[in-house]
């Protein structure tokens, strides 16, 4: 069960660069591709593609890509032996050995009937650094911006873009007023008990008056007959 | 009565919050010093010695070094231990360039030739410190000279040479007698010669400069010399030496560009300089890096020395350098007409005289038997002859010491003393076990399980016989130890004792060198050099534990991975880390290593083999896995993560049997580094980290599960945004998905950092540029209160992301290095041991670290015992761990697991080395040291015998009312 | 299925663990940093207060360092044990700290403005204002003697004594055995008073006989048992 908020709204995107040879070139796209394993290079083919500008942290956009029964029969394959199923992204400013990537098992993408979770971790300067894929919980609420139903011809995905959060720093001034605010407490205790000696103690001085009439009486009682 | 509740509740708060402080404050005793912890003080490897100016009183037998690591120190010659030591900046502010003894005090200067601080000689007391300023230079030279007549106008005075200038300072009154500026070269010498005159040299990419002065005013006496040379200022050094009495001196310089000796007059202003190559006066490993031009006190010799090869050289009135010999080791002078070799060859060192006069060189005469050098000292680098009572030049006592960081003192016919200086450089280290004693093996072999039950009986029957076999030899062998040293229940070998306490320290210095320690006090038991190995450029030398002592009859063999010193690639090098034997020959792979890491599959002798990645996604492992088993258990199982520290790219790897071999197969790749960043810190978990809880138990008697993933990993980069601020961003992500689980961002905060990741947290300790302070930033994973349904954790199944809980704090300090207790089931609570700059080692308990402190408690919080929130770390100085004494620079820290629960040890590397032990929740498994067994006996004692008289006299009573 | 998800759960993860940047290694400067912008720099100065004694003797030059920054700069004491001075300091904020192995000093921050003005403050964040403006040159305070060890827990005899079970106990029977001698040496009637008292005690109460005693002032009902062993022992004494 995905367990982190999720809000609805556009996405937008800003890049740096990546390495020094392409100092100042700014991406403009981020593509997205799925690969399936086999010997040591994977073979991939592009799902779909996303402008930079319209990635914004938080809120997920959707695509489709429409599934030839040669591709279907391949993941269900890869299912059945047990395989993992890839996921890339690149952008378009990079050369072809630079992308990010993950994966998942096939049989998550095939039990979640072909629907794909995927998600775009960005950095501070709006530049994805780490993709993530996973099925879709029947229960998620982000099934309802699909465009359509999940069907065997269509891998249908969801790309939500996270952002980093910010470190919380020393809460030093929240610390300082709840000082002040004690301070004032003891102040405004210390001046408000001013009732009368007896009527705060009264509890405790009835009962050592009874006990000394007890007292008293019972030695006088048995003094005044023996 | 609402303000009396109140005060009620305040008051029980209080209590409460008191109480859970209680735990806080801890120390040990006084009269526990020293019982279970150590430490030892280094001064690093020495540039210089010198001997004291005034060779009488206490102080004669002091002499004084500074050091390549900023420390200036006395040593006292007798037995080898500092009398006294300064640590300076640890920066270029630091950096010693040179010294001087001048009267009682011994003056350096330091920070780029811009500052000169004097010390009494003999206490190390600061005297005072005199500021030159100027431009952030190079280096400088000091010279004393010492006031030859009795005029109120001469003084001692020490004059020093920077880039900015020269300057005169009278010792007694501390003021600048005179200055000369001359900016604008890049390093100076100061030199006094034979006859009271001050010349100074300068040199610049292109040019020398001599100028001489006069050594009271400061005036120029005569023109300037200038010639135009192509030499390296920075590498090279330069010496004045006087040929003949008469004649004026020479000075001579190394050019470490060109590898040339160059000799200029400093009198004769019309002569041209001396070029003479090295490569033409005889063998010299030029390469070398230290390399070092010392006068000798006879006229005209000097010598060049570099890589344990010395050159002796003299010049000629004329200019010319001739060879007069080459010595493997070190010469020095011993009088003003005989030179002191030390002579390496074999592993043996010999030292002899020779005489040196007008007419030639007389041949060296031995003046001692052959005494053993060890390979572990490497190189002969310096030797000092120390004139002393007893030391003349045919029984010389020499101080020497090697570029292995061996400081050793030779007198009396033998190595008095010696000192391993390279204890000062451990750049990893790790505490091991020892082995299971001989009795403590057939235990464990007397409950194997294998075969039918008579088989295991009769095995049983077997084994307890031969114990008690064995246990005899043991007592028999203590009787006639103790018998012949008169010291019973000593212990002969080295055997874990009862609660796993006595361990053995393992040091690896960044140049190879092995150094195994006892856990007790901090003796060597073995030093090791693995040849041709060192660090690579960007991680330290890694060390990984094969097979424990558990497993007796097998030795505890252990594995450094480190690249070659020449070539770049990997090298393996097995040895015992119990006795210091090198196991088997080293593995040379033929590239680059990547990553390297311990598999858990065990051969068939308990041994767990490790893995190597290179640069071509090799993988190999050592020794080799060859069923088919293990192959299907690799491929399915094994997964590699690797940061690549210059572009960031981090991967992630699965292995793939091809061919013989095996292939690494990548499977997920992110870049966490962009345009100027760079990776900071990497930190996985540790590999047995035993969590003992699933989750906190909260007020209501719910459960707060923790997320605890072990393959979690986190990676701290660092970086500038786009106003130029730094700020540092912390990437928690799995190692086997290469799913981002954390991403925090620290605006306007730098390194340097530590990070600490241990059970369902990270810890975080960095520099906040805005307030500047350091601050810890604590992390916190939870998964909410489901119960989770597995008992296991596998990456792939788990989609879910943690509940993260953070918080940060203010340290009282500077953290040099961080490190989380560790204890063997992980129930006692955890310190997080912080070694601040000021020298001391402070241990926090980590409930003072918890992100889920309240600012105001309610009723449900304090019940569970959490305490309020402050946002500085309290400085309690009970929670010192090594008290007094101080230790700096400490580099990294390595805590392990003992025996008993209650206890977590800890050793502390980095130019001085301290081991204690920790006990973050009292020790609470064992009867405490302070346990009063004497009164208590009295008091039983005293009572029963109350109670017993008091009985009596009771029934004498009864009896006596009965017979009323 | 089962079994492989045990098995994939066991992988091995392995990092690289590296040092921060090379501010842990000392530096040497490499070249010659002619091209660095030097700012002038400036000295802080300051004095340590405290009583000198035969307490404080160890404060001196050889273990007393002060710190700007956690070790960037150092000044060391000098000869009377009270001033120091710190050199070569650039424009910036410092934290100004004294190191002692014995004693523990108030730090301080120091501003030092690109101009050469220095200002100091009260470092820290509890209580009050921060920004607490301090003396320059810097006067730092003693403030305690730095205490590394638990006192030991030795078990005395008072510990014992002063328990408040044992105290509950323990006087109230020296008070019953005590004062009837005392008073007996002193006055007969008055102890043959407090033995009447004691033997009334003894006498089982409840409540209407208690009642009838306070609110009448009667003699008690006598039980005959009880009553005549009192009177035997008072017949005894009188005779």
């Amino acid at each position: 069960m995905m367990e982190y908020p999720l809000k609805y709204a556009q996405i937008c995107m800003v890049l740096g660069s990546l390495f020094q040879a392409y100092a100042q070139d700014i991406a403009k796209a981020v593509s997205i591709s799925h690969c399936l394993e086999s010997e040591i290079k994977l073979q991939c083919e592009k799902l779909t593609e996303f402008s930079i500008q319209s990635l914004r942290i938080n809120q997920t956009q959707t695509f489709s890509h429409t599934l030839t029964p040669a591709e279907r029969n391949q993941i269900e394959r890869a299912s059945n032996k047990n395989e993992l199923y890839f996921i890339r992204a690149k952008l378009d400013n990079e050369r072809d050995s630079t992308y990010i990537q993950s994966f998942c098992k096939a049989t998550d993408i095939v039990d979640s009937s072909f629907v794909l979770g995927v998600i775009l971790n960005v950095d501070a300067f709006g530049r994805p650094y780490a993709v993530e894929v996973g099925p879709v919980d029947p229960a998620d609420r982000r099934l309802l911006l699909l465009p359509e139903e999940p069907s065997d011809g269509t891998l249908l995905g969801l790309v939500t873009v996270l952002g980093s959060q910010s470190a919380p720093t020393p809460d030093v001034e929240g610390y300082r007023k709840k000082l002040q605010r004690e301070q004032a407490e003891k102040k405004a205790a210390e001046s408000s008990d001013n009732r009368s000696f007896l009527s705060k103690y009264w509890m405790y001085i009835v009962p050592v008056v009874l006990f000394m009439l007890f007292s008293g009486g019972m030695q006088g009682g048995p003094q005044g007959g023996g | 009565m609402d303000s009396q509740l109140r005060s009620l509740l305040n008051v029980i708060s209080c209590l409460i919050v008191l109480c859970s402080l209680a735990k806080v404050i801890q120390a040990i005793h006084e009269d526990q010093i020293g019982l279970h912890d150590w430490s030892l003080q280094f001064i690093g490897r020495p540039i210089e010695v010198l001997l004291s100016a005034s060779q009488s009183g206490a102080s004669r037998s002091l002499v004084y070094t500074y050091t390549e690591q900023n420390v200036l120190a006395a040593i006292d010659v007798n037995y080898g231990e500092i009398a006294w030591r300064q640590v300076f900046e640890n920066n270029a502010n630091g950096t010693i360039s040179s010294a001087v003894t001048v009267g009682e005090e011994i003056c350096v200067l330091l920070n780029r030739g811009r500052s000169l601080r004097c010390y009494d000689s003999l206490t190390g007391a600061f005297k005072w410190e005199k500021w030159f300023g100027g431009k952030s230079g190079n280096s400088g030279s000091c010279v004393g000279i010492t006031k030859t007549t009795e005029s109120p106008k001469d003084a001692n005075r020490i004059v020093c040479a920077n880039s900015d200038g020269m300057y005169a300072v009278n010792t007694k009154t501390k003021n600048t007698l005179w200055d000369v500026r001359s900016p604008n070269i890049l390093k100076r010498y100061a030199f006094a010669s034979h006859s009271g005159e001050l010349v100074v040299v300068g040199i610049n990419q292109d040019k020398l400069t001599i100028k001489r002065l006069s050594s009271e005013t400061g005036e120029a006496k005569e023109n300037d010399i200038e010639r135009s040379v192509s030499i390296d200022p920075l590498r090279s050094e330069c010496r004045l030496v006087q040929p003949a009495s008469q004649v004026s001196p020479f000075v001579i310089c190394y050019n470490a560009a060109q590898r040339q000796l160059l000799s200029q007059s400093s009198g004769e202003s019309s002569r041209e300089p001396h070029l003479i190559s090295v490569h033409e006066l005889g063998e010299f490993p030029v390469e070398g890096k230290n390399v070092s031009l010392q006068n000798l006190e006879t006229d005209g010799l000097f010598s060049l020395s570099a890589g344990g090869v010395s050159l002796l050289l003299q010049i000629h009135p004329n200019g010319e350098i001739k060879l007069v010999q080459r010595f493997v080791g070190s010469v020095t002078s011993c009088s003003g007409t005989e030179v002191l070799a030390l002579e390496v060859a074999n592993k043996r060192a010999t030292l002899g005289t020779a005489a040196f006069d007008s007419r030639g060189f007389t041949t060296v005469s031995l003046t001692s038997e052959p005494f053993s050098f060890p390979s572990a000292y490497g190189n002969a680098q310096r030797a000092v002859f120390i004139p002393r009572k007893d030391s003349s030049c045919a029984k010389p006592s020499v101080l020497f010491w090697s570029d292995s960081d061996v400081i050793g003192y030779f007198t009396q016919g033998k190595i008095l003393w010696q000192r391993d200086e390279a204890l000062s450089t451990i750049e990893t280290a790790a505490i091991v076990d020892l082995p299971i004693s001989d009795i403590e093996a057939l235990v464990e072999q007397e409950f194997e399980e294998k075969g039918s039950f008579i088989v295991r009986f009769t095995k049983r029957l077997l084994s307890q016989a031969l114990q008690l076999k064995k246990f005899a030899e043991v007592i028999v062998r203590r009787l006639q130890a103790g018998l012949r040293t008169g010291k019973f229940f000593q212990k002969d070998q080295l055997e874990r004792d009862y609660f796993n306490t006595h361990k053995i320290i393992v040091g690896i210095t960044g140049k190879g060198k092995i150094v195994g320690m006892d856990s007790r006090n901090g003796n060597i038991l073995y030093s090791l050099q693995a040849e041709n190995l060192v660090s690579p450029k960007d991680r330290p030398v890694q060390f990984y534990l094969q097979r424990t002592g558990a497993h007796a009859p097998f030795p505890s063999q252990a594995v450094i991975v480190g690249v070659d010193k020449k070539t770049g690639d990997g090298v393996l090098f097995f040895f015992d880390c119990v006795t210091g034997e090198e196991l088997g020959p080293a593995v040379r792979m033929n590239r680059p290593i990547l990553q390297s890491g311990l598999i858990p599959v065990m051969t068939n002798d308990h041994l767990e083999a490790i893995f190597v990645l290179d640069e071509d996604l090799n993988v190999e492992i050592h020794p080799a896995l060859d069923s088919a088993e293990t192959a299907e258990f690799l491929t399915r199982t094994l997964h590699i993560f690797y940061t690549d520290p210059r572009t960031g790219v981090t991967r992630g790897f699965r292995v793939k049997r091809m061919n013989q071999g095996w292939k690494a197969v990548e499977l997920w790749n992110s870049t966490l580094v962009s345009h100027g960043e760079s990776v900071v810190a990497v930190a996985p978990k540790r590999p047995h980290d035993a969590v003992h809880s699933q989750g906190k138990v909260l007020a209501d008697r719910r459960v707060l599960y923790k997320y605890i993933n072990p393959n979690l990993v986190a990676v701290v980069v660092e970086g500038l945004d786009d106003v130029k601020k730094p700020y540092l961003k912390m990437v928690g992500m799995d190692g086997i998905t290469g799913r981002v689980l954390i991403s925090q961002t620290y605006r306007r905060a730098r390194g340097p950092c530590q990070l600490i990741h241990a059970e369902n947290w990270l810890m975080l300790s960095y520099w906040n540029e805005k307030v500047r302070q350091s601050e810890i930033n604590v992390v916190e994973m939870y998964r909410g209160f489901d119960k989770p349904n597995k008992t296991y954790f596998s990456s792939l199944e788990s989609h879910e992301k943690p509940n993260i809980s953070t918080a940060s704090f203010r340290l009282p300090g500077f953290v040099d290095a961080m490190k989380d207790s560790v204890t063997v089931e992980g129930i006692t609570y955890k310190d997080i041991i912080v070694a601040l700059s000021s020298g001391s080692i402070m241990r926090i308990p980590k409930f003072l670290l918890d992100p889920r402190r309240p600012m105001i408690p309610t009723q449900a919080e304090r019940e569970e015992g959490l305490i309020p929130y402050a946002p500085e770390l309290p400085m309690v100085t009970e929670n010192i761990i090594n008290y007094y004494k101080k230790a700096y620079r400490i580099r990294g820290m390595v805590t392990e697991v003992a025996g008993l629960e209650s206890l977590s040890l800890v050793f502390a590397f980095g130019l001085d080395l301290c081991f204690t032990r920790v006990t973050p929740s009292a020790l609470f498994d064992v009867l405490s040291d302070s346990f009063d067994y004497w009164i208590l006996s009295v008091v039983m004692l005293v009572l029963t015998v109350a109670s017993v008289i008091v009985r009596n006299l009771a029934n004498a009573k009864a009896l006596k009312h009965a017979w009323k | 299925m089962d079994l492989l998800h045990l098995l994939l759960s066991l992988t091995v993860v392995t990092g690289t663990n590296f040092f921060s940047s090379a501010q842990n290694v000392p530096a040497k400067d490499p070249s010659p940093s002619a091209s660095s912008s030097d700012s002038d720099l400036y000295a802080v100065e300051g004095k340590l207060v405290y009583v000198k004694s035969h307490d404080t003797k160890f404060i001196d030059g050889v273990r007393t360092k002060i710190a700007l920054d956690g070790g960037e700069y150092f000044g060391f004491l000098n000869e009377d044990r009270e001033s120091f001075t710190v050199y070569g300091v650039p424009p910036g904020s410092y934290l100004v700290e004294v190191y002692h192995p014995e004693f523990l000093f108030e730090a301080a921050r120091v501003d030092i403005s690109s101009k050469g003005k220095i200002r100091a403050r009260r470092d820290g964040s509890e209580g009050g204002a921060g920004q607490n403006q301090l003396a320059y040159p810097l006067r730092l305070k003693l403030q305690r003697k730095a205490t590394y060890f638990q006192a030991k827990e030795a078990m005395r005899i008072t510990d014992m004594l002063m328990n408040p079970m044992v105290l509950m106990m323990v006087l109230p029977l020296l008070v019953m055995i005590g004062i009837p001698k005392l008073l007996s040496q002193v006055d007969p009637e008055a102890s043959r008073e407090m033995q009447s008292t004691l033997n009334m005690a003894s006498q089982p109460m409840d409540l209407s006989s208690m009642m009838s005693q306070l609110l009448g002032g009667g003699a008690p009902p006598p039980k005959a048992i009880q009553s005549r062993k009192p009177e035997r022992r008072e017949r005894k004494r009188s005779a």
